[in-house]
């Protein structure tokens, strides 16, 4: 361990200065290059910790609050927890039967950090993540946009291993900070003009003349096979070049102006609903003046505490994790049910907005252009298996709405792990057949323009 | 104590990030053994550097929420760990200091920005600031030239920073960009009369990425400069001191990894994960110990030692060897080991993941031993067709037989095949077996040429006795390109034919080896 560290190579040392250049050797992406003037294409992921509520079949709580619709795929009848969503019906898809193969028996306090990278990054030891697909996608797109991706959570920055307060982790699998004040975040995309980074172009530019001029010194004194590795040399000092004008023209472009009536920029996590519909408000406008294309939303962490916990108050219930060790207790299920209902109507609050706004600069809606996704990496109690997952619009990009798509053998009624209250659940043995959620993720990736088949190690997609 | 007993501290670093959630790491570079008695204790000493742990990032939060708690283990690492007679070390104090430095500010810093009596001047301690920074990473002297370019540049960032030395970082950033630190070059001469020899600073360098896989140090570049890193008694000091320095461990993990194609543990998935340093160890630290020592390069084809750990002593059931650093270590023939063909490294990598692969076991012969690799494959070869019920009755020697006797196979593995079969008793792991599914092995095969090979005895002999020549220029040609760090052509025959037997002259020897590669005419002209 030690080693790798003090022997960094200098293809790390160069990342990590203030010269971004772009060595040969350091392929990016081969992609469909997309361009500007297409319909933006957008991915957005809302996570929130602690799973949701899966009560036994002869439970008299089942019928009203277990999380996961009852019936087929069509037919499908949505429980009080997620009835919210049915004027919306046509507009989403719900997914049981996903999951991470490598998480399944992990410990749910450790899962934030895996939900969009699918890293093997087990429950004890040392600790390595991997890239999340927002961000695959947004580096796909980076230059299309003021910001490649708009990272979100409530506890802000980036947590600690297996206690993430991101969900949006680098190609390298290091964390992306999450922000959190509504007033920051507001700040970043619509306020500020960012003296410091045209100060770090300046630098840059200064840095690429030089590093031209001492090219052409050298090129004069080398064999012919020297100049032809110094000629890849130099077609990524222009890449570079080329990097730096784009970023130019994002400061020379004027900061879009938004209609700020429905921010509530002071707004704090305890002032539950405040804050959740200005946070959402934020992704809205972002996406409304394309600011960025790629959005991750994290309601707290795993385990509780801090201020997400504060958000069940918005439905005048108590701290957010504790129900979930609750549903034995009277009213139990009822309780944990009406805060994840309460998740499902801000997010169907922000899909409805999305579906009322005609795409500014293409077809549709903003929603039939945006694939929208709500979920959490455990379902019952510290459970990291069946997902409970919603997906909203993507209509454009060719996803079919209006459906409840069950996964996997063996648990066509999600039973598995139901009911359950102790670590003996999490830790069980898996009994039921459920599909890699990376799977959704290519399906994802590919609609989004991403040329790919594989995510997280896993290859193929979801026939949906 | 039992003499077959041994108990090594290990120091671990772990933080909890939630309930139920948490992270460990192993902190100390390697276990360190405890010899002491209880009435005559010792000190045990680690050094561990803190920028390199990952530490609890909730550790200075005000609030007790997220959990800011991290421990540090002292862990026995043990082979008596269990029942009565369990090894327990007695610890009768402990002592942390952090932060530690040998000196402040750390040498790091102090080697950039030097002491000087001209701090006080941003223009005249920038540039000795720089000329010492560009010397070092280009190698060279720098001109007073060169030394504006950069001095303009600082001149541009100095106001948009507060002190001198954020300043000096972002141009020293600039420079570490700069083609010739990336890349080794060769400046041609204008003066068609010189040698084509390289100059010494150009030899500095070659030495140092060759030997270090770093740049030269101080004493080399002084050298260099002087003129007189070319004298032979120099040099050899030189590649003496190099050699004795724990960069040129580098040289050993690197050369070995590509040399042996050491990759290849990555992409087989059947070595468990407890073993996997240490397989992917053992050949390097074999090389190691034959270039240490001076040995002969036929020790790589068989030896009557082995260098193992703890580890690998159990994997090849040799006993009494404890503790995870490697060492050399007596072995009979009844180990059937000795030499690299038969370490784990190279039998599990060319492995499928539940058997042996002769024919991978084959190419890795013919390509890294002996330097004759087969061509690739024609397209549209037919696969092996299992779906056949009279094939999947056979062994995978009568497969083999099999599909070599088409016609479109024949001639690559009549060259491959037998070389592969030579190592049938050694299971996808490495272990030595007798019997496949109940079926004695059978080891034997014919090359090509009609010698007979009689399993890995056979093959070991074989090579030393008839094909000494050949691995020797094998041996030289993969270092010589390593060396130069370029593939070698036609052109080069001769030199490494000449080298090839200016070795055998000197018996061998990997370090005169390394020698005679510096000292030649190919690493010392362009």
């Amino acid at each position: 361990m030690n080693n790798k560290s003090a022997l960094l190579s200098r293809r790390t040392y160069l990342q990590g200065t203030g010269v971004a250049l772009a060595l040969p050797w350091f392929e990016t992406f081969a992609l469909g290059k997309p361009n500007a003037n297409d319909t933006p294409k957008r991915f957005v992921s809302i996570y929130h910790p602690d799973g949701v509520g899966l009560p036994l079949k002869k439970d008299p709580a089942w019928k009203d609050w277990s999380w996961f619709p009852q019936g087929g795929e069509k037919d499908f009848k949505l429980t009080k927890v997620l009835d919210v969503l049915e004027p919306l019906r046509s507009e989403i898809t719900i997914y049981s039967g996903l999951s991470h193969p490598v998480a399944r028996k992990v410990h749910g306090h450790s899962n934030a950090d895996q939900y969009l990278t699918g890293a093997p990054i087990g429950g004890h030891g040392a600790y390595q993540n991997t890239i999340s697909v927002d961000q695959a996608y947004a580096e796909t797109i980076d230059s299309l946009t003021r910001h490649s991706s708009l990272v979100m959570s409530t506890n802000g920055g980036v947590g600690g291993p297996r206690g993430a307060q991101t969900q949006s982790f680098n190609r390298e699998g290091r964390p992306i900070p999450a922000m959190n004040k509504p007033k920051q975040i507001f700040d970043m995309l619509f306020v500020t003009s960012n003296k410091d980074a045209a100060a770090r172009l300046a630098r840059s530019k200064s840095a690429l003349d030089l590093l031209i001029e001492n090219t052409r010194s050298l090129g004069r004194e080398l064999s012919k096979r020297d100049q032809e590795t110094l000629k890849h040399y130099l077609d990524a000092v222009r890449d570079t070049e080329l990097k730096l004008v784009k970023a130019q023209k994002w400061i020379d472009t004027p900061i879009p102006k938004v209609d700020t009536r429905n921010l509530h920029l002071e707004a704090e996590p305890k002032e539950a609903k405040l804050y959740f519909q200005t946070m959402y408000e934020l992704i809205y406008l972002a996406f409304l003046s394309d600011s960025t294309r790629v959005a991750t939303f994290q309601l707290g962490r795993e385990n509780g505490e801090g201020p997400h916990d504060l958000l069940s108050l918005a439905v005048g219930l108590g701290a957010a994790h504790h129900l979930t060790h609750e549903v034995k207790k009277p009213d139990g299920w009822k309780n944990l049910g009406t805060y994840n209902r309460y998740q499902a109507q801000e997010f169907g609050r922000f899909v409805q907005r999305l579906k009322d706004t005609p795409e500014p600069n293409g077809k549709g809606n903003m929603l039939d252009n945006t694939f929208a996704m709500h979920g959490s990496a455990s379902s019952s109690f510290h459970l990291s298996r069946n997902y409970p997952i919603i997906s909203a619009g993507g209509k454009n990009l060719g996803f079919n709405n209006g459906r409840y798509l069950k996964f996997g053998k063996g648990n066509e009624d999600n039973q598995a792990g139901a009911g359950i209250d102790t670590d003996s659940g999490w830790q069980g043995k898996v009994e039921v057949e459920e599909l890699p959620l990376t799977k959704l993720f290519v399906t994802i990736l590919q609609r989004l323009g991403v040329e790919t088949n594989s995510f997280g190690g896993l290859t193929g997609s979801l026939n949906i | 104590m039992n003499p077959d007993e041994y108990a090594s501290l290990r120091l671990m670093l772990s933080a909890h990030t939630s309930n139920d959630a948490n992270f460990s790491q192993v902190i100390s570079q390697r276990d360190i053994p405890v010899t002491a008695s209880a009435d005559k204790p010792e000190f045990i000493h680690f050094d561990i550097q803190l920028s390199d742990i990952q530490r609890n990032p909730f550790r200075k939060l005000p609030t007790a929420y997220p959990r800011r708690d991290e421990f540090l283990h002292i862990q026995n690492v043990s082979n008596a760990f269990k029942g009565e007679d369990k090894l327990s070390v007695l610890i009768d104090t402990i002592e942390i200091s952090a932060p530690f430095y040998e000196q402040w500010p750390p040498k790091t810093h102090t080697n950039i920005f030097i002491e000087s009596a001209n701090k006080g001047n941003e223009q005249i301690y920038g540039r000795e600031v720089l000329n010492r920074f560009l010397r070092n990473v280009w190698r060279r002297p720098v001109t007073p030239l060169e030394v504006d370019q950069f001095m303009g540049l600082f001149a541009k960032y100095r106001p948009g920073f507060s002190t001198f030395e954020d300043t000096m970082v972002e141009v020293l950033a600039t420079a570490l960009a700069t083609p010739e630190f990336l890349y080794l070059t060769q400046r041609v001469s204008t003066d068609k009369t010189k040698s084509t020899n390289i100059s010494e600073l150009e030899l500095a360098s070659r030495l140092s990425v060759f030997l270090w896989s770093s740049i030269p140090d101080d004493e080399l570049l002084k050298l260099a400069e002087q003129g007189k890193l070319r004298k032979p008694d120099v040099l050899a000091a030189q590649v003496k001191r190099m050699l004795a320095d724990p960069r040129a461990r580098r040289f050993s993990q690197n050369f070995v990894e590509q040399w042996l194609g050491l990759d290849g543990l990555n992409s087989v998935t059947h070595i468990p994960a407890p073993m996997r340093d240490s397989i992917q160890e053992e050949p390097i630290a074999f090389f190691d110990e034959v270039l240490k020592q001076n040995r002969s390069i036929m020790d790589f084809i068989h030896s009557d030692y082995a260098v193992v750990n703890e580890q690998l002593a159990a994997h090849y059931g040799l006993a009494k060897i404890y503790g995870p650093h490697f060492r050399k270590v007596p072995i009979t023939a009844q180990s059937n080991r000795g030499g690299i063909l038969t370490v784990a490294a190279m039998l599990a990598m060319n492995s499928d993941g539940k058997d042996s692969n002769p024919l991978k076991r084959g190419v890795w012969m013919l390509k890294r031993i002996l330097h004759d690799p087969p061509p690739p494959p024609p397209p549209n070869v037919p696969e092996v067709d299992l779906t056949n019920p009279e094939i999947l009755k056979m062994t995978l020697k009568e497969r083999i037989v099999d599909h070599r006797n088409k016609a479109a196979c024949i001639s690559c593995h009549a060259k491959i095949d037998p070389w592969g079969i030579a190592f049938e008793n050694y299971d996808a792991m490495g272990i030595f077996r007798t019997s496949i599914k109940n079926k004695p092995v059978d080891a034997t095969s014919e090359l090509f040429n009609h010698q007979t090979l009689a399993g890995i005895d056979g093959v070991k002999r074989y090579l030393l006795a008839e094909r000494q020549d050949q691995f020797a220029r094998a041996m030289v040609h993969k270092l010589t390109a390593y060396a130069l760090g370029r593939p070698l052509s036609f052109g080069d025959r001769a030199d490494i034919d000449s080298l090839t037997a200016q070795l055998r002259q000197h018996d061998d020897k990997l370090g005169d080896l390394i020698y005679l590669i510096i000292s030649s005419n190919l690493f010392n002209s362009n």
